[in-house]
């Protein structure tokens, strides 16, 4: 039992520690798929894959720094390959995401930073016009009427709207 | 950059904040910087994504039947590496709320004795399907007025005693999904996500502002003075 600061947390007897450094990483490896598909279906279908293909390939004896880096190098590699399929191209001409120097995640999804704090940072580096659009569309869920309503414009002008401010968002970057 | 494009944008975002899997046509490939970056901020509305119970416990019958296939000249001898797939599927199950007969040996004394779940469990009570009992030590070992932080395999739960009895509730908040922590200063259960705080009795404790769901209990039985939970 390991007693910490605020809460006690009891840990179970396991039956082997590279198993389940394993599993707890795929918890991690999820989050950091879906922080990148947007979508449940699609994260879970490449969370498998993950596993499928990586487990079978660990040593046993594995610490927890290469079990991490061998699931999320096989996790990147899932992606670009999902990328490639959905698009139809090859995968050298995706974006490249520039990973950790860890080689996995610090804070659950990849890098020190969470996902919300990467959509913030990218937010706020967007014109105003740019950000409240994609605020409403995304991060309150509004219809794109309803962006057109809140905005003073119309649905046509807010979907050119949301196109710009998308590729502006891309280009700012989320895994600077 | 592709004009007239933000028709077919639009209708890829409404999939993807509708939850649906992403699909795609060649020609969207033009136009893969935008759609991933659609892809992030859909993702941004759950920070703390986790994977639900039924993918967790269909992951762990894939891998158990992964781990059951002969895999040639190691087939008939226990490699090292079949004796890792032993583990992750004997951990995976107890995560998935799988039962692994194959690897039950394994288990046996890593877990409390499997029990079937409660039958009528009422609303507000974590049910798990199917549920196993987990040990989560000695009663006398559980403090008075202090949360206790435990997992019971896929269930986490705070436990907190009084006299004999104890009490145990969800370590989730209620609003988004984000794992809560204790804080003895006001005995509170705090959600880190939106400074929303519980108190013991898993009641949200916000003096103003929108009340959010009670916290769901967890059930719990002190058993000769062992305090089990049921998980999965």
């Amino acid at each position: 039992m390991r007693v910490t600061e605020e809460s006690r947390l009891v840990e179970f007897p396991v039956q082997s520690s590279a198993a389940d450094l394993a599993l707890e990483e795929l918890e991690f490896v999820y989050a950091f798929i879906y922080a990148r598909v947007g979508n449940r279906a699609d994260a879970e279908d490449l969370t498998q894959q993950v596993a499928l293909k990586a487990i079978p390939r660990l040593r046993a004896e594995a610490g927890a720094a290469s079990i991490r880096a061998y699931l999320f190098a096989t996790a990147r590699s899932a992606l670009n390959q999902f990328w490639a399929r959905k698009l139809g191209m090859p995968e050298e001409e995706l974006p490249v995401e520039v990973p950790s120097s860890a080689g996995g995640p610090a804070g659950g999804d990849g890098s020190s930073h969470s996902s919300v704090e990467r959509v913030t940072r990218v937010l706020a580096e967007l014109p105003p016009n740019y950000r409240r659009v994609l605020e409403l569309r995304f991060l309150r869920g509004y219809s794109l009427k309803e962006v057109a309503a809140e905005t003073g414009s119309t649905v046509g002008a807010v979907k050119v709207m949301q196109l710009r401010a998308l590729r502006a968002a891309a280009k700012v970057g989320f895994d600077v | 950059m592709s004009e007239g494009f933000e028709k077919r944008l639009e209708q890829i975002v409404r999939e993807l904040l509708a939850g649906r899997r992403l699909r795609l046509r060649p020609k969207d490939a033009s136009e893969r910087e935008a759609i991933m970056a659609a892809a992030r901020l859909a993702a941004a509305r759950e920070p703390y994504a986790r994977m639900s119970p039924a993918f967790r416990r269909r992951l762990a019958a894939r891998l158990a039947a992964e781990s059951a296939r002969p895999d040639g000249a190691a087939s008939g001898s226990i490699t090292r590496r079949r004796a890792l797939w032993a583990g992750v599927t004997a951990a995976a199950g107890a995560l998935g709320g799988v039962g692994l007969t194959r690897w039950g040996d394994q288990l046996a004394g890593s877990y409390a004795e499997s029990r079937p779940a409660t039958l009528g469990v009422p609303a507000g009570v974590v049910d798990p399907h199917p549920g196993r009992w987990f040990d989560a030590g000695a009663l006398a070992d559980l403090p008075e007025g202090q949360a206790v932080r435990i997992q019971a395999g896929a269930v986490g739960a705070f436990l907190f005693r009084k006299g004999d009895t104890v009490r145990g509730m969800s370590s989730i908040c209620t609003h988004l999904p984000c794992e809560l922590s204790w804080q003895a200063k006001g005995a509170l259960l705090v959600c880190p996500c939106h400074n929303r705080a519980f108190d013991s009795s898993g009641e949200s404790a916000e003096a103003d502002g929108y009340p959010l769901p009670t916290l769901p209990q967890v059930q719990v039985l002190v058993v000769d003075g062992r305090v089990q939970v049921l998980g999965a």
